[in-house]
């Protein structure tokens, strides 16, 4: 009788077991876009026009296996590309466009039972998403604004369709984003009124709030890709070199890999701690291959794939990732303004002379409004939410001391704080109290 | 009959049925009520077991830990003698075999232990028994008792070792011990919370560094000293005052006595809260006083990670590197001391002002992160400068570094319990930064050794409704939380909010805020009142200002409102009645509010006062913001009568303190 006990026991325990394991479908494969070799050429593969190029499929193969095993995911789209996985590793995220006259649309698809869901529903284009830590995605989607200057801005949408919301609200190119471990997204950003300067990347937080710069690019490289964060680094490819920042000191810690021009890369992805999975075009190769290569040491390739009719990019492998961390949001719908308050517009990394009288709010169609700013050089604002502007400190005979700025924007009841204006990023600010927030802010509403 | 049974039964199961749901329906709004509505699967043990401090099933499912904070390491290198904080004991450690060789039993709360330069002797600080105990290495008993100050913790030598200097935390002074007599021959006023001491190589000086900021106007920059002993007179020399810096837990000197290093806290205490990226919240790093006078203040942080809580800090033979440990974030920073000499050699004030907010300059010194166990608090360096010992205060542990490959190469079972309590890990997840953006700070940033920083902060980040931090200490059964009062438990104080204006990164998961609530309700409790006598008697000036306290009529006999009574709101074991009131304090750009009744145990601990910090003392309570009576009727009061009033505020203290069981230990929940 206990001997009977001890198997029940034993079948339960197992079945316990094989109903907890998880079944991850096609685990150990990589999900790719694959671009016939003829529609583009290599060198122009890395372009906001090529985002849209027609003959793109989302494919899944396995690293060593030979191309024509590659099963194709996208039978039913003109063109589909930018897959990204959920971090359980069950649920892929996608551009795609599936009918001629319409637009490209987010879509999500189930590995396991292959179901394909369409998330936005856009009269333009969407294009690269990723996931966001609580389950939403975030993507780029072409606005026209009250200029008529298109570009893409950064949304978020809930899987299912539901709150689809911008985040971004500047005249930039604001594509590629990708999510940090510490929860905030990383965008490449590129003025584009008026036109001026590389491409940065921006690490803002999933609700718009706190946009800063994370990584000024090199000032000749094109179109930044998405960035991963790989072992305490991010890498990215600039110039089509293989580039990378440390996490901790972005700004100042730019290390290039992979140089000398002989390997022109593309796309770059985690693929788990210790390796990057590389979409590269070797010197000898027609096509655009993905490498497996080691983040210790980059000189030795640890797996090749590649596809002479097809360049393959924007690979990621099928298994599950950790989540970054969830950021809470401070930014209230009800309301149409937030606040951005600055600890001394005298304090700048350029030097000039005379001390700033006044700070001028420009937005997209000129001045907004100015005000005095206080003896020890703060001030402090209430502007409407989700509206670009920039900052100039004038002197006491309405000089220009500083600016234009960057453009920047305060998500409804945000609360933003600069220490200085053109300030080093990289100082804290100094612990005094802004003589400008002893009093209420000065409103500069449009 | 069966009939019967069948409808008794059925009424039973109907009772039971509707009893249950009742049940249930009111345990959902309890629940609903405690957390403030926020989604947490909160059951019953997480307040009415995990946090108690006694009972049957608390103490099963407790453990005392040993909680070590200091070591000494003997000049031979052969042994290491760590001081348990939480189980009173001096720990002999063989370096050898890395075996615990005896353990020693020392007075309440001991803090850091010194050999005497003939190696046979160790002194113990004995943090809440006001004294010093010197143990016979050899015999491991007490030979002497000595009385110093309220609260001793760091200690250091002169150099002949004639002399041993005391940092007196509780009562801001430093004693002077002859070890040939035994006898305490000086004591001089120290800062805020003097917490360590260094004597310079070169018997010059002597440095005690300081944990809380010295009084300051509201609103302005603290300012932590760091006291200058001359030791040729022991007396002191000047006060160096470090601006916007505090939590300056340990100090050291070079070998060559060029330079004095003191681990300290940047807080940004008086900027807006608007955001934490970049530092906007609080800095860690070290400050420096050179040979010629000058001092500096280094970050060791980056731009996007941080390195929170530097707690001890000692410096390789050769002088060239340093070594500090984080205890917020595991970790221990290796410095390199030639690259910050020559960073300070001809750096002028506005450069030294710009290294101590520069997140970027640790690149140019930092030159090795070694990863530790939880919670790495004191340092030893071996005489060789071979080993350094990371004392592992959540681990119940000792990691030895091994200085030529800056890796841990061993580690040290102390003995502690094995198994890690739901409070445990509530003390792990309290002291580390992990659940902060960035690791920018934990919760003992603000609230060090359980307490609070003595400073208000604006974390509305907009300019008002300041807050000035609260103890932690002994918070159990003083619901509601928060000045504004508007926090149930400790559970909401905790959550999602927390998160969303402090932490502002993601909250807690249920099972980490129920074990860091039951760290602070459990745990986390006052040092013994020493403004009273042990006997828990009154002094003279006391028992007046009881009087005072108690009083129903003014000076000229009239009869003065309840409301107007000290002891309507300020009652019971607590003195308070936990309910909100209008004192009159709230500012003119304030939102207006009630504030809760703050309880006034051990309230001489927490300068400044009032929700918001303005008053810098007890005294100014009535002396500034008191114009109308409406904090407690006072104005008729002398200045002899508010002197005995403050007197007997400054004993208040729950009876448990002081009556009966003054050995308690700290985890048996006899508290």
């Amino acid at each position: 009788m206990p001997r009977r006990f001890s198997s029940y026991k034993l079948f339960f325990i197992v079945l316990l077991l094989f109903g907890c394991s998880k079944d991850l479908p096609h685990e150990g494969k990589v999900i790719f876009t694959r671009l016939p070799v003829e529609s583009v050429s290599g060198d122009r593969i890395n372009s906001i026009e090529n985002k849209y190029a027609t003959n793109m499929e989302i494919a899944m193969a396995f690293m060593g296996e030979k191309p024509e095993h590659t099963e194709v995911l996208t039978r039913d789209f003109i063109s589909a590309r930018a897959p990204e996985l959920s971090f359980d590793g069950s649920l892929l995220v996608f551009s795609g466009l599936k009918n001629e006259e319409g637009a490209w649309q987010i879509w999500t698809m189930d590995l396991k039972s292959g179901e394909i869901v369409q998330v936005t529903d856009s009269r333009t284009n969407c294009t690269d998403p990723a996931w966001l830590p609580n389950g939403d995605i975030t993507f780029s989607k072409m606005v026209t604004d009250d200029h008529s200057l298109k570009y893409h801005a950064l949304f978020t949408i809930g899987v299912d369709g539901c709150c689809e919301q911008r985040i971004t609200f500047q005249p930039h190119e604001d594509i590629n984003a990708s999510v940090l471990h510490d929860g905030r997204i990383l965008v490449a950003s590129k003025q584009v009124y008026p036109e001026s300067g590389p491409y940065k990347y921006l690490a803002l937080r999933p609700d718009g709030t706190k946009a800063e710069v994370f990584h000024l690019a090199h000032a000749t490289s094109g179109m930044m890709d998405k960035a991963f964060e790989n072992n305490e680094k991010v890498f990215f490819h600039e110039a089509d070199e293989l580039t990378s920042v440390k996490f901790n000191r972005p700004l100042h810690s730019r290390e290039r890999l992979l140089t000398g021009g002989q390997i022109q890369v593309n796309s770059i992805r985690s693929f788990d701690e210790q390796n990057l999975l590389l979409s590269l075009k070797k010197p000898d190769e027609k096509t655009f291959g993905l490498a497996l290569l080691s983040v210790e040491d980059f000189s030795r390739e640890k797996s090749y794939f590649s596809d002479p009719e097809y360049h393959i990019l924007e690979a990621t492998e099928v298994r599950e990732r950790s989540v970054p961390r969830k950021l809470p949001s401070r930014v209230n719908s009800d309301m149409s303004s937030g606040y951005l308050f600055s600890m001394n517009a005298d304090a700048s990394d350029i030097e000039i002379e005379g001390k700033t009288a006044k700070v001028r709010v420009l937005g997209m169609n000129g001045i907004i409004g100015e005000t005095a700013v206080e003896e020890d050089g703060s001030f402090y604002l209430e502007l409407t939410s989700d509206l670009p502007v920039r900052f100039q400190t004038v002197d006491a005979s309405g000089e220009i001391l500083r600016g234009p700025s960057s453009w920047m924007w305060v998500r409804p009841d945000e609360r933003r704080g600069c220490a200085g204006c053109h300030q080093d990023r990289e100082i804290a600010p100094y612990n005094v109290v802004p003589k400008a927030l002893e009093s209420a802010p000065f409103v500069m509403i449009r | 009959m069966r009939k019967n049974r069948l409808y008794i039964l059925v009424i039973i199961a109907f009772v039971i049925g509707v009893g249950y749901s009742a049940f249930h329906k009111w345990s959902v709004d309890h629940v609903l009520y405690i957390t403030g509505g926020v989604d947490h699967p909160i059951g019953c043990v997480s307040c009415h077991v995990y946090p108690e401090r006694d009972g049957l099933l608390a103490n099963m499912l407790n453990e005392d830990y040993l909680s070590p904070l200091n070591a000494a390491v003997s000049e031979d290198g052969s042994r290491l003698y760590v001081i348990a904080q939480d189980a009173d004991l001096l720990i002999e450690v063989d370096l050898n075999s890395r075996e615990v060789l005896s353990n020693t039993k020392v007075g309440r709360r001991p803090h850091s232990a010194i050999l005497t330069r003939d190696q046979k002797t160790a002194v113990v600080t004995n943090q809440w028994a006001n004294n010093i105990y010197f143990i016979d290495l050899k015999t491991k008993e007490i030979t002497d008792s000595v009385p110093v100050g309220g609260g001793p913790a760091g200690m250091d030598l002169s150099v002949d070792g004639n002399l041993l200097y005391v940092a007196n935390t509780y009562t801001n002074n430093i004693s002077v011990v002859d070890l040939r007599t035994k006898q305490e021959i000086r004591r001089l006023h120290g800062g805020n919370y003097p917490t360590s001491v260094a004597a310079s190589p070169n018997d010059d000086f002597v440095f005690v560094a300081s944990q809380r900021t010295v009084p300051i106007e509201f609103r302005t920059e603290p300012m932590t000293e760091v006291t200058i002993l001359n030791a040729s007179s022991q007396r002191v020399s000047e006060r160096k005052y470090f601006n916007s810096a505090h939590i300056m837990e340990n100090v050291t000197v070079s070998p060559s006595g060029d330079m004095a290093v003191a681990t300290m806290v940047r807080p940004k205490n008086n900027v807006p809260s608007a955001q934490i990226e970049r530092g906007w919240m609080i800095n860690h790093g070290i400050g420096v006083i050179l040979k010629d006078g000058r001092t500096a203040q280094l970050l060791l942080d980056e731009p996007n990670a941080f390195y929170p809580d530097p707690y001890d800090i000692v410096i390789h033979p050769d002088g060239k590197r340093a070594y500090v440990s984080h205890s917020g974030v595991d970790m221990v920073s290796v410095v390199n001391l030639d690259r910050i000499r020559s960073l300070l050699a001809d750096a002028s004030e506005e450069e030294l002002k710009l290294y101590a907010n520069h997140l970027g300059m640790s690149g140019e010194f930092v030159v090795d992160r070694i990863k530790t166990g939880s919670n790495p608090k004191g340092l030893a360096m071996s005489a060789d400068g071979k080993f350094v010992y990371v004392v592992e205060r959540m681990e119940d542990r000792v990691s030895v570094i091994d200085t030529d490959v800056s890796e841990i190469v061993n580690t040290i079972d102390l003995g502690g319990p094995s198994r890690i309590s739901y409070t445990r890990r509530g003390g792990q997840l309290f002291s580390n930064a992990g659940h902060t953006f960035h690791n920018q700070y934990s919760c003992y940033t603000c609230h060090p050794d359980g307490h609070e920083d003595g400073l208000t902060y604006d974390l509305t980040g907009s300019g008002r409704n300041l807050a000035n931090v609260q103890t932690l200490r002994d918070l159990y059964g003083t619901a509601p939380f928060k000045w504004i009062g508007t926090n149930q438990s400790v559970y909401k104080q905790c959550g999602m909010r927390f998160s969303r204006f402090v932490t502002r990164t993601e909250s807690f998961s249920p099972e980490d805020l129920d074990a860091v609530v039951a760290y602070i309700m459990r745990e986390l409790t006052h040092p013994p009142n020493i403004h009273r006598l042990p006997n828990g008697a009154l002094t003279e000036a006391q028992q007046r200002g009881k009087a005072i306290y108690e009083r129903t009529v003014t000076n000229d006999g009239r009869e003065i409102p309840e409301k107007d009574r000290c002891t309507t709101c300020h009652n019971g074991p607590n003195y308070s009645n936990f309910q909100m009131a209008d004192v009159g304090t709230n500012k003119e750009n304030e939102d207006e509010s009630l504030f809760d009744s703050p309880n006034l145990n051990n309230i001489y601990e927490s300068a400044p006062y009032l929700h918001d910090g303005s008053a810098a003392t007890l005294e100014e309570i009535w002396t500034k913001f008191n114009d109308h009576d409406t904090h407690g009727y006072a104005n008729d009061m002398t200045k002899d009568q508010l002197n005995d009033l403050v007197e007997y505020l400054k004993s208040l203290s729950a009876e448990r303190y002081y009556k009966k069981d003054l050995n308690y230990k700290i985890n048996k929940g006899q508290l």
